[in-house]
Parts: C-alpha cells; sequence; structure tokens
C-alpha cells in the first residue's frame, strides 16, 4: 500500500520543502520506506534540504525521458537508508514532465516497496503542481498566518477542486499545514489567528508549526530539521509524521490543539 | 465540464493536462460586465460624473473591462468617440465594447473596429415590460454547490437558483439567473437575476460581499451600511433601489 502526498503551497517560499523534507525524514525514520521528489524542475532545492546535492547523477527528468533507471536516480538518504530523494533536474524544461511519466514513475515506486512518496510542488496550480496532485492520496496545502498567503492558498484550492472535476474522481484529501507561527506576531495582532484562517480555508487543519531559528541552520546542514531536538518546529513536524502515519501524537508544549481535528485526520 | 449541463462551476481552467485538443479552444463564456451607461453626450459632464462614481471605490475599479452603453443617448454625426473612450480609460477603466448604437453608427464603429454587444432582450424593454417578461417560467431547477467558493471561481446558476451551503470567498463571483442563497459568510461578488429578473434576490447567513447586485444594479463595499455587514441579509430591488435587509 502507498501513500501518495503531494505538498502544496499558493504563494511561494512558505516553507513547503522545508516540510516535505522534514516529513519524508520522519516517515523514513518510522521504517517505512519512503520517496520524496522534487517538483520544482529548474528552481530544485529538496536536494539542499535532505543534503543531498553533491551526490546527484541522475534526476527525475532523465528518469522520465527514459535516460536513466528510476534505481539509479533515486539517492538514498546519507542520515536515513530508507529515505530516498528523486531530484529536480536543474536544467531541463518541466514540458517533460507528463502526465503518462509522473504516473509510471509513482507506479513504478509503490511496485518497489515504497510505502510514502512525497511530492513537493512549486508554489501556485501549474503544470507542474497540478501534475503533484495528479496521483496524490492526499494534499498537504502550506500557509502563512498571513492575508496574502490565505487569500492565495483559497485560489489554489478552487483550483485544484477544479482540476480534479475535470479529471480525477474525488479521493484526494486536504490538510492545511499552517508554518512559521509567530506567537510574538500573533499577541500583537500582525498575524492571522488559526481559528480566523481555518474559517476562510474551511479545510481540516493538519497541524500548526511555529516559527523557530533553527530551520534556517537545518538547511546549511542538509539535515532536514526534524532530526533537530532542540526546535520547536521539529516537534511539531514530528506530530505531523505521527498523523500521517496514524500513530498518537506527543501534545505540542504551550499550545492548543483542536483535538476534534486531530482525530479526523488519522489515515483512511 | 460536470455533470451539470445548464450549469457550470468554473476556476481558470486550463485543458486537461497533456491533452492532445488543438492550439486554441472557443467556449462560451458568460462573463459579467459592468457598463458605462450615458445619460448624456456631453463629454464634460460624463467625465465629472465618471470620475466621481470612480472616486467612490477606486480599487474596484482599477482597469475593469466596461461597455459603454448609448442606448440612453441621441448620438450625433460630430461625437467624438476618441474623447470619449479615452476620458473613459483615464479613470482607470477599459473601455472593450459598445452597445446601444444603431444604424450608420453602428456601421462606422465597426469600421473603426469598434467592437458592439447586443443590448439583451430583457434589458431592451422598459421597467413595465420587464416585470412581464421576467415570467418564472423556464427556471426549472437550482444548483447546489456544496464546497466553498473560493478565490477566483465564477459559479454560474443559468436558469436557476444559485444555493452555497458553506461560503463564498473573497474573490469568489456567484451569478445566477434566478437567486442566490448562501448558507454562510457571502464575500467576493454575487450577481443574481443577470438576465434581467428584476424579482431575483440574495439571501445570506453574514454579508461580507465586495459588490452585490440583482438584476444589474448592484451596490459595493463603501456603499453598503455597516448596520448590514456581517449579518444576515436579504437583498432585493425596490423598484430601481437595491434594498439590504437585515433577516
Ligand atoms: N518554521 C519556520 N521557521 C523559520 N523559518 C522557516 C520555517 N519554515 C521555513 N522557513 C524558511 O523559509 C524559507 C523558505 O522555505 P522553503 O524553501 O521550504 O519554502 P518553499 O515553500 O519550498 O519555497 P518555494 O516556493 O520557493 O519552493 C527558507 O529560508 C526556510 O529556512
Ligand atoms: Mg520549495
Amino acid at each position: 500500500m502507498t501513500t501518495t502526498v503531494a505538498v502544496l503551497s499558493g504563494k511561494g517560499g512558505v516553507g513547503k520543502t522545508t516540510v516535505c523534507a522534514s516529513l519524508g525524514l520522519g516517515l523514513a525514520l518510522q521504517g517505512h520506506k519512503t520517496a520524496v521528489i522534487d517538483f520544482d524542475i529548474g528552481l530544485r532545492n529538496l536536494d539542499l534540504a535532505t543534503g543531498s546535492h553533491r551526490r546527484i547523477l541522475y534526476d527525475f527528468i532523465n528518469v522520465l525521458e527514459g535516460e536513466a533507471a528510476l534505481g539509479d536516480a533515486l539517492i538514498r538518504n546519507r542520515h536515513c537508508d530508507t529515505l530516498y530523494l528523486l531530484a529536480a533536474s536543474q536544467t531541463r524544461d518541466k514540458s517533460a514532465l507528463t502526465e503518462e511519466g509522473v504516473g509510471r514513475v509513482i507506479q513504478q515506486l509503490g511496485d518497489a516497496g515504497f510505502e510514502y512518496i512525497l511530492c513537493d510542488a512549486p508554489p501556485g496550480m501549474e503544470h507542474a503542481a497540478k501534475l503533484a496532485c495528479h496521483f496524490a492520496d492526499q494534499a498537504i496545502v502550506c500557509v502563512t498566518p498571513d492575508t496574502a498567503s490565505v487569500r492565495a492558498t483559497d485560489r489554489i484550492l478552487g483550483l485544484l477542486q477544479s482540476h480534479r472535476i475535470d479529471n480525477q474522481p474525488d479521493t484526494l484529501h486536504e490538510y492545511l499545514l499552517i508554518n512559521r507561527v509567530n506567537q510574538f506576531h500573533l499577541d500583537s495582532g500582525a498575524a492571522l489567528t488559526t481559528a480566523a484562517i481555518l474559517e476562510t480555508l474551511a479545510i481540516d487543519l493538519l497541524i500548526e508549526v511555529p516559527e523557530c531559528n533553527r530551520v534556517a541552520a537545518a538547511w546549511s546542514e542538509g539535515k532536514p530539521v526534524l532530526a533537530d531536538t532542540e526546535s520547536a518546529a521539529a516537534v511539531a513536524l514530528r506530530n505531523a509524521v505521527a498523523i500521517l502515519s496514524g500513530q498518537p501524537i506527543k501534545p505540542v508544549v504551550g499550545e492548543v490543539k483542536p483535538a476534534g481535528l486531530l482525530g479526523r485526520l488519522r489515515r483512511r | 465540464m460536470s455533470a451539470h449541463s445548464d450549469t457550470s462551476v468554473a476556476g481558470d481552467q486550463q485543458p486537461a493536462i497533456n491533452s492532445q485538443a488543438g492550439a486554441v479552444e472557443v467556449k462560451g463564456n458568460m462573463v459579467t460586465m459592468m457598463s458605462v451607461l450615458l445619460h448624456s453626450t456631453d463629454l464634460q459632464q460624463i467625465e465629472t460624473s465618471l470620475a466621481d462614481r470612480v472616486k467612490q471605490a477606486p480599487d474596484f475599479f482599477s482597469n475593469t473591462p466596461v461597455i459603454v452603453d448609448f442606448s440612453r443617448v441621441e448620438i450625433t454625426e460630430t461625437f467624438n468617440f476618441k474623447a470619449l473612450f479615452k476620458l473613459v480609460r483615464n479613470q482607470s477603466l477599459m473601455p472593450v465594447a459598445v452597445r446601444g448604437v444603431i444604424g450608420e453608427l453602428s456601421d462606422r464603429l465597426q469600421l473603426a473596429g469598434v467592437p458592439i454587444v447586443e443590448t439583451a432582450a430583457s434589458e431592451r424593454s422598459d421597467t413595465t415590460d420587464r416585470q412581464t417578461s421576467n415570467s418564472r417560467v423556464g427556471r426549472t431547477s437550482s444548483l447546489v454547490v456544496d464546497k466553498p467558493v473560493r478565490s477566483g471561481q465564477q459559479v454560474y446558476a443559468r436558469s436557476a437558483d444559485l444555493i452555497v451551503l458553506t461560503q463564498s470567498n473573497a474573490g469568489a463571483e456567484l451569478v445566477a439567473d434566478g437567486n442566490i442563497h448562501v448558507y454562510g459568510a457571502l464575500r467576493g461578488k454575487a450577481l443574481c437575476g443577470v438576465t434581467g429578473d428584476s424579482d431575483a434576490r440574495i439571501f445570506c447567513t453574514t454579508l461580507e460581499a465586495d459588490l452585490v447586485s440583482v438584476a444589474g444594479r448592484y451596490k459595493i463595499l463603501e456603499e453598503i451600511p455597516a448596520a448590514v455587514r456581517n449579518k444576515p441579509v436579504q437583498i432585493r430591488l425596490s423598484g430601481e433601489q437595491l434594498l439590504i435587509e437585515p433577516l
């Protein structure tokens, strides 16, 4: 049984790649064979986030174009040997991404025993992002607690809905991940509250991830922040992993969790 | 696209990924567009009154496409269309077509490459006529939308009422030939009776809209009294007046 998860956002830079790398590592650390795929062709980043950037021989496009076997393009993570990366091409054109090709790769990963496939999409709902969702069972939509990001999120949720109406049965489940929640901004009224965001977007909450200054360090080390035992963001991300994989979660200290919602998020 | 033949839910739909279709697709579209209805041919007067209108809601009018409607005025040979379009553009509106021009004038404009749109039958008649042409014959169904209508989406209920079970969000457009019901927050724009039914109404649990319209008469955010904002309301026409009443 393979679960495919697309990580999306309306606006860019809200933390998709950070989240995707961490969730991938978290699921892999639980022993699940996990692949993270970078759909951000031309602007690849997931290789940096997972510390694999100097070991890319073949990439996703090479595989799609039949220039490399999938097994040769998958890069095993240095820190965790059940985590694999399929890197984006930095040089090639994203027109090589086709529905047929992406479907084939996801099918092959399933056949190879991968339990989780995480797709790191570019922002918005263009071609590559649509394809990242096309085969997904779940979509994690990342947002930051500001009006512009919430508006853009609403927009892509609408586009996602139209895309699905046109193309596939309504089996995709969307969850919201609110990233960079900052208590200081909340107290000063500069940030939108989670309640206000959920009221506007009307979708289920996966988790709130706090603003955390260890995230930058994690990027420069090439080790997803989830592995950082000192990080507040890591605590939330580990809980998100638990929710995704149906494990009990540890309460996040100092935050009120809407228990009713979490109960509903268990994997179907 | 979906199961409804008469009604559609549209986002910015792009052709299905990787489709083998040709380079273009010609589709019928129902677009609601504002018009600038002239009551005078005096350019000075037009400019002053248009500027006044736009000043009330500069954001709302920024680069909005409009149809310039001549149906209520008599145009002479010497009328300076160029100057008129220029002054409309100066108010950051985009004249995209004209309406209500007849005979030789219409030929002249057509030759100059100005698109002309037909006056809708329901609008051609005066108010009393409209009442009769608005009999509900033909309004057969309602379109029920159980998901939020999101930014960038337009839902059009053709010959039908539109019923939104959750909410509509900023940047969304609800359009119906009949009534519009929203059982939640109404944000974005809501236009009912768009083919001219002045009996159509809008009902919502919380009014947070940027624009509401019944049969072409509309009110924008700035004109919606604070007393009815964020309240359950009904919106209807009484004569030429758009009423927003608490429920
Ligand atoms: N919880 C957090 N606390 C602090 N900084 C964060 C957090 N999450 C992400 N960041 C920072 O935000 C920046 C953007 O993150 P990331 O690259 O993951 O976003 P993205 O959505 O993938 O961007 P893009 O749209 O360009 O792909 C990075 O510099 C990262 O360090
Ligand atoms: Mg990214």
